[in-house]
């Protein structure tokens, strides 16, 4: 894949951030593992232009001061999309990225246009699913097809530290955001939200809270993709985010890819 | 114990030779058709006044063979036309339909009949995919997605999509929805140990038809326990059902004479006529992953019509006889094999439709009375983990 490194000099602090692709803008809000560049974004990056920031703290890069909770990352993260892209643009955030992309999309509407959750964290009443797992049994829950994992040259002390320390940094392993579910109301944006059929980190309950908070949502099953639906099933992942993307709420309407 | 009365819904007047399938259409006489299904109809209605716990249908399609292609019309009529009995669906024919169809036409029918549907997820036999044209490689693959997708059309509060490998859906919201909750029971067919398996992953009943032999549906049962234990569940008895070609009569001699000519015209008449096209799916495509379970498929079909009636009632795989032998008969499968549900197919090829209700009513005075308690088969209740 042809992603170029980048960094964006915020006013706030710098965010290392990779871009790929042509195309109407798509800010890619990566899970708590941090940012995997997949077959996904490859397929993507075909007909948009994908912006991936990196979370500071993830993945080696530098937290900022000030940056250490989810709607001060939210901030930080209108203020990348005001930098490098200008106007709003098209989110997708998955698993932590989702429930930071919901954030944005409550504090900086302007900045968000069609908002794409991929079994977003941060609605886990009860405390049902997360992360906190032997090492084994959330590699299995991750992705159910360990054989589609893209090749990732980041050692996995790094994965490791990613998900069990720097998360904990912007929201201490609170399973749900209560905070945050009393204003998914105010989302303003046409919203996806997509669920895998093997997904058990992510509890069902979650899909039940945004489906009723959220004005104009869209829930839909990938079928046999565990919680990184994006690497167990890119295809159908991108058959239906492209088409959300492209149409908009049409995407409901058959426009000749051939239902059953 | 429990007891479903089957019917195929046979064409049981057809004269001619053929051999190739689909079978042209001259044949079948539509106003003698008319006539036909309301008489079976009313036969199957009857069975519930003779004690059958339940009614089963299932889905055929372009020949004699039978004729409901659509088993749902058929189940509607039956939900209207009685009060206690279940209404089975032995096969829809999953694979082959529109999923989302399926899960509203079963809801339809679990609504109408007050909550008294159990449902089939079959597969179906190899020729049918030639009907619908769908490939035949893929037909476990559909139904495993089709399964779970219909199962969430039933229990998803919330509208919903579907992006799947053979079936996309962007907003699914069923009307009406279950009575029975979290879903109607699903059935699944065990033709095979392979076929055992993947029901008992799914959490469904196990639906066993015409077996070459007790000790092979025992192995195939066993299977499906196996199985279940593997992925965290225990069926009972309640879970396993299995079929039985049923005759009877007054004496041993009349019910042996009369399943004799119905089995020789269902093997001979009906099942040949789909044989050229059998083969052709068993042999050119992978409907059986493994060949050992095409095999299994080929030779119960081969063993199925070069066996006596005096054979099959010696290996326990028919039940045939006068009464007393017939209650002998099903204790004996009972104890074998450890099943919760007999399903009985008594109309088999040209067995005349006055011997079809004799032997009903023979079983309500001197049959059920005296097997019903062998077992106490309690509902096959799903709970929400299966949903």
């Amino acid at each position: 894949m042809n992603f170029e490194k980048k960094i964006a000099k915020l006013d706030k602090g710098d965010v290392t951030y990779f871009v790929c692709g042509d195309g109407p803008p798509v800010v890619y809000l990566h899970g708590a593992g941090g940012l995997l560049k997949s077959k996904a974004h490859e397929l993507l990056s075909a007909k948009h232009r994908i912006y991936m920031p990196t979370t500071p703290g993830y993945d080696g890069t530098e937290l900022i001061d000030g940056i250490d909770n989810m709607p001060a990352l939210a901030d930080l993260t209108a203020d990348f999309i005001a930098s490098e892209i200008g106007e709003g643009s098209d989110i997708i955030g998955h698993s932590f990225g989702g429930w930071l992309g919901c954030w944005l999309a409550v504090n900086h509407p302007e900045k968000v246009e069609l908002l794409i959750l991929e079994a977003p964290a941060g609605f886990r009443p009860g405390g049902k699913g997360g992360l906190d797992l032997p090492p084994d049994e959330l590699a299995k829950r991750l992705v159910a097809y360990p054989e589609k994992r893209p090749e990732d040259d980041r050692p996995l002390e790094m994965i490791t530290n990613n998900r069990d320390t720097v998360r904990l940094h912007y929201h201490d392993g609170m399973p749900l955001d209560e905070a945050l579910v009393a204003r998914l109301g105010e989302i303003k944006s046409s919203t996806l939200l997509v669920y895998g059929t093997l997904e058990r980190i992510v509890p069902i309950e979650t899909c039940r809270i945004l489906k009723e908070a959220i004005p104009r949502i869209y829930f839909n099953y990938i079928y046999d993709a565990a919680h990184t639906i994006e690497v167990d099933q890119p295809e159908r992942f991108v058959g239906i985010v492209g088409d959300f993307l492209e149409r908009g709420e049409a995407f409901i309407v058959n426009n000749g890819s051939g239902a059953a | 114990m429990r007891f479903t009365y089957f019917h195929l819904m046979p064409w049981d007047s057809f004269t001619a030779k053929e051999e190739e399938w689909p079978v042209k259409n001259t044949y079948f006489d539509p106003v003698e058709a008319t006539k036909l299904y309301a008489t079976y109809i009313d036969t199957m209605a009857y069975a519930e006044e003779c004690g059958w716990d339940g009614i089963g249908c299932n889905e055929h399609h372009f020949s004699p063979y039978g004729m409901m292609n659509n088993c749902n019309l058929i189940g509607a009529m039956l939900s209207q036309k009685t009060t206690k009995a279940k209404i089975c669906m032995f096969g829809n024919l999953v694979p082959l339909l529109n999923p989302i169809r399926v899960a509203e036409e079963y809801t339809m029918l679990d609504v109408l009949s007050g909550g008294r549907l159990m449902t089939g997820f079959m597969r179906g036999i190899p020729h049918e995919y030639i009907a619908y044209n769908l490939n035949p490689d893929e037909s476990r693959a559909r139904l495993n997605e089709a399964t779970q997708l219909i199962k969430k059309a039933w229990t998803e509060p919330d509208p919903f999509g579907w992006e799947g490998e053979y079936y996309q859906f962007r907003s699914v919201s069923i009307w009406p929805r279950p009575i029975q909750q979290p879903h109607p029971p699903i059935m699944m067919s065990g033709g095979n140990e392979e076929s055992a398996r993947h029901a008992a992953r799914n959490r469904a009943m196990l639906g066993i038809n015409f077996i070459p032999s007790l000790a092979k549906g025992r192995e195939i049962i066993e299977a499906y326990l196996e199985e279940a234990h593997l992925v965290g569940w225990q069926p009972g008895p309640e879970h396993i059902l299995i079929t039985f070609h049923t005759c009877i009569a007054e004496t041993d001699q009349a019910a042996i004479d009369a399943l004799k000519g119905g089995v020789a015209y269902f093997s001979s008449t009906l099942m040949n006529v789909q044989r050229n096209a059998q083969e052709i799916v068993l042999q050119k495509t992978k409907f059986y992953k493994s060949e050992k379970n095409r095999d299994f498929f080929v030779e119960r079909l081969k063993k199925a019509k070069s066996r006596t009636i005096e054979e099959a009632i010696h290996d326990g795989t028919v039940l045939c006889g006068k009464p007393e032998t017939v209650v002998k008969q099903i204790k004996h499968a009972q104890k074998e094999l450890g099943v919760g549900w007999i399903n009985t197919n008594m109309k088999i090829g040209n067995i005349p439709n006055d011997i079809v209700t004799k032997g009903m009513e023979l079983f309500r005075d001197h049959v059920a009375p005296e097997v019903r308690d062998i077992e106490k088969t309690p509902e096959p209740v799903m709970s929400m983990a299966d949903a």
